[in-house]
């Protein structure tokens, strides 16, 4: 009992370590953020500013049409979400319950195409997007994005450990492939589908490269494209770039906050079953 | 569950569909035949930059009808580049752009680039004799290639001695003109934690400087050879190393930038780059008096480095395009533009011209640290424009940080980054 509650309390020690180190940036972005520039480099570091520039957060909206970019980059998230999550569902599910001719090559083909780095497909893809005219449209940053394939071995894994009983049962009952995938196999996939989702909505509010290279209007350009607006050639205002990144991390964090539940059994679940 | 998902599919269907037409009107800038001419104008400029940027743009639409500038940013100078390399290859590349020197020689290789010489000779619309030759020789010359023009300077700066004048004044002393000099000064400032000579992280440009004094060259521009690594570069090397050894010159280090530890007055003086003054400015504590000098010079041997930014015109686009592109260009370097530019941006002017009007001699009255860079350009070089450079320029800082920490020997870093350097050019 005792050596118990002492392990327990080692554990609780080791969490909170672990948990301060995490919070650590996020404290020093909020506190970078209410600084004068002269005490942002200032050695020692400085973690409470002497005076609380508020207007830091002022200054850094009216830096860049702000808005604009957050409609942007809220359109942009929502629809490659429900566009990867409609894809990844189908694929998944041919893959993991249909038997069709070559599927064990095609699947190897796809996990192949896993290993060519991103920078290097940057130029093609380019190439691609724009002899479709999709440069500078919402189409060229939704589209490409709709499918992963990490997403679909995931769940076709997922998939997997529902039993097999399942679908026979489902075909005595006269139930189509479509129709069963609906009603039984996405309600029973809902934790790794919940998990997809959130490393998409993550993974597409954080993309920089791609939304840049394929916009050329302000109009259509989202957040992440915004925070350059702060990096100059002799150096970069750290206040105001602290201050906007604020402002785009909170729907993030929020997210997670109620999320949390869900991004923890979605791993821990598939993790048992797998 | 599944409800929602049919009704934000079909949403996703129809905001596409309707996005469509509405950016199929107004795709990649073709205009229609009757309207202006709208040409495109990438560039890096950010913050207040890119807001002077746009006024130019504006100024210009109003003046010209039949023509309309659209200036787009497009992130940091290697996403810029990045972008650029794309957009050639898809066909699609705006009508004009900024391009450091380095990069042009690969636009040219792939020949997207318009050779500016039927502009420029051009009786209607090109420059006169003294037109051209008012622009600074230092920057004409980093835009030609074997006599043709591709390009026109832009935003350009130069390094310059930055000093604390408050704490010279202190000690007595003389702003150095000489390293001899500055040597001097740097050793009687060291001291009460304050360290007298900085130098930035990116300090390969000075020691281009001091082998350029010394009589060296740092890289052949027409073989694309890099001789940095001889008597003279070594030379150069030690001076630098010697003084930051003897405890009275330091690297920004984790400070990034020396305007931070100058700012504070830790630092006595640094060499940076002009572009940073208004940083500079901001980053100064209260009641320290500052301002910039020329380049020390070798005993009276000047020579410093002038780099960056130039505009082009690229050949993808229409010949009438190309036209209106031209227009814009030599309304960017006009002398009443480039004086504006320089003063909002810190940039160098770069008309003679320019320098000359009683508003810009006003400007330099009411801002004595912008002048040192205005005074050395008969002193200024380029750095060797060739495709590679800037993973050169990371090989060459890397061995002088192992030779600054004596892993290596002077001799033995700077021929391991000569070696390193030829076999990244290859």
């Amino acid at each position: 009992m005792r050596k118990e509650a002492l392990s327990k309390g080692t554990i609780y020690v080791l969490l909170s370590l672990g948990a301060i180190l995490m919070l650590l940036p996020f404290v020093w972005m909020i506190s970078t953020s209410l600084k004068a520039p002269n005490e942002v480099m200032a050695m020692p570091p400085v973690w409470i500013p002497s005076e609380w520039q508020f207007e830091n957060y002022s200054s850094a909206s009216e830096a860049a049409p702000f808005g604009t970019y957050f409609f942007n980059s809220i359109i942009v998230t929502v629809l490659t979400t429900i566009g990867e999550l409609l894809t990844t569902i189908l694929a998944a599910y041919a893959f993991s319950r249909i038997n069709f001719h070559g599927k064990g090559v095609v699947f190897a083909v796809l996990l192949g195409t896993m290993m060519v780095p991103g920078e290097m497909l940057l130029i093609p893809n380019f190439v691609t997007v724009s002899n479709l005219g999709w440069i500078d449209s919402y189409e060229g940053l939704v589209i490409p994005w709709i499918a992963s394939i990490f997403s679909i071995f995931l769940l076709r894994q997922y998939f997997f450990s529902v039993p097999q009983e399942l679908s026979y049962a489902a075909k005595v009952d006269g139930c189509s492939d479509f129709k069963f995938l609906w009603y039984v196999m996405v309600p029973l996939a809902k934790p790794a589908l919940i998990t997809i989702a959130l490393l998409k909505i993550i993974g597409s509010w954080n993309a920089f490269l791609w939304p840049l290279i394929v916009t050329n209007s302000q109009e259509l350009r989202t957040l992440p494209v915004g925070l350059s607006a702060f990096t100059t050639e002799a150096g970069i205002k750290y206040e105001l770039l602290m201050a906007a990144s604020t402002m785009v991390i909170l729907p993030m964090l929020l997210l997670f906050f109620v999320m949390q539940k869900y991004v923890i059994s979605g791993v821990a679940r598939s993790g048992l079953k797998g | 569950m599944k409800k929602v998902i049919a009704v934000l599919s079909l949403f996703l269907v129809l905001f596409l569909a309707a996005c469509n037409n509405s950016s199929g009107a107004n795709a990649n800038g073709d205009s229609d035949a009757n309207g202006p001419v709208e040409i495109e104008f990438w560039h890096a400029m950010s913050g207040p930059h890119e807001e002077a940027i746009k006024k130019f743009a504006d100024d210009f639409n109003s003046a010209h009808e039949d023509i309309t500038i659209k200036p787009v940013n497009q992130g940091s100078y290697d996403d810029l580049q990045q972008k650029i390399m794309a957009a050639a290859k898809a066909g699609n590349l705006p009508d004009m752009a900024q391009a450091t020197t380095n990069v042009i020689p690969e636009y040219i290789d792939n020949k997207f680039i318009t050779s500016l010489n039927d502009f420029i000779e051009d009786p209607e619309i090109g420059l006169s004799e003294d037109e051209l030759n008012d622009y600074i020789e230092v920057f004409r010359d980093s835009s030609t290639w074997d006599d043709t023009y591709y390009s026109l300077p832009f935003s350009k700066s130069t390094r310059v001695l930055y000093y604390n004048q408050t704490l010279l004044e202190e000690n007595g002393l003389e702003v150095p003109k000489t390293w001899d000099e500055l040597q001097e000064v740097a050793k009687t400032v060291t001291k009460d934690g304050v360290v007298g000579m900085g130098f930035e992280n990116s300090y390969e440009a000075e020691f281009q400087g001091i082998l350029k004094q010394m009589g060296g060259t740092y890289m052949d521009e027409e073989t694309g050879e890099p001789q940095f690594a001889s008597k003279e570069g070594q030379e150069a090397m030690t001076f630098i190393k010697d003084m930051i050894d003897d405890g009275i010159a330091r690297t920004a280090g984790e400070d990034e930038y020396m305007s931070n530890p100058f700012g504070r007055g830790d630092v006595a003086m640094y060499i940076g780059s002009s572009a940073g003054i208004p940083h500079v400015d901001g980053a100064m504590e209260d009641g320290i008096e500052w301002s910039t000098a020329p380049i020390p010079t070798l005993d009276g041997q000047a020579a410093t480095t002038f780099a960056g930014n130039d505009v082009v015109i690229f050949n993808q686009s229409e010949e009438a395009e190309q036209k209106a592109a031209w227009e814009f260009m030599k309304y960017l370097t006009s002398p009443e533009v480039t004086s504006e530019w320089s003063m909002l941006s810190g940039y160098l002017p770069i008309r003679q011209s320019a320098l000359d009007t009683e508003e810009y001699q006003t400007f330099l009255e009411e801002n004595p640290a912008y002048k040192a860079g205005t005074e050395q350009f008969d002193a200024g070089f380029f750095i060797a424009r060739v495709p590679g450079g800037d993973a050169v320029r990371n090989i060459v800082l890397e061995e002088m940080d192992y030779i600054l920490q004596g892993m290596k020997s002077v001799e033995e870093g700077l021929t391991e980054a000569q070696d390193r350097a030829k076999a990244e050019l290859q």
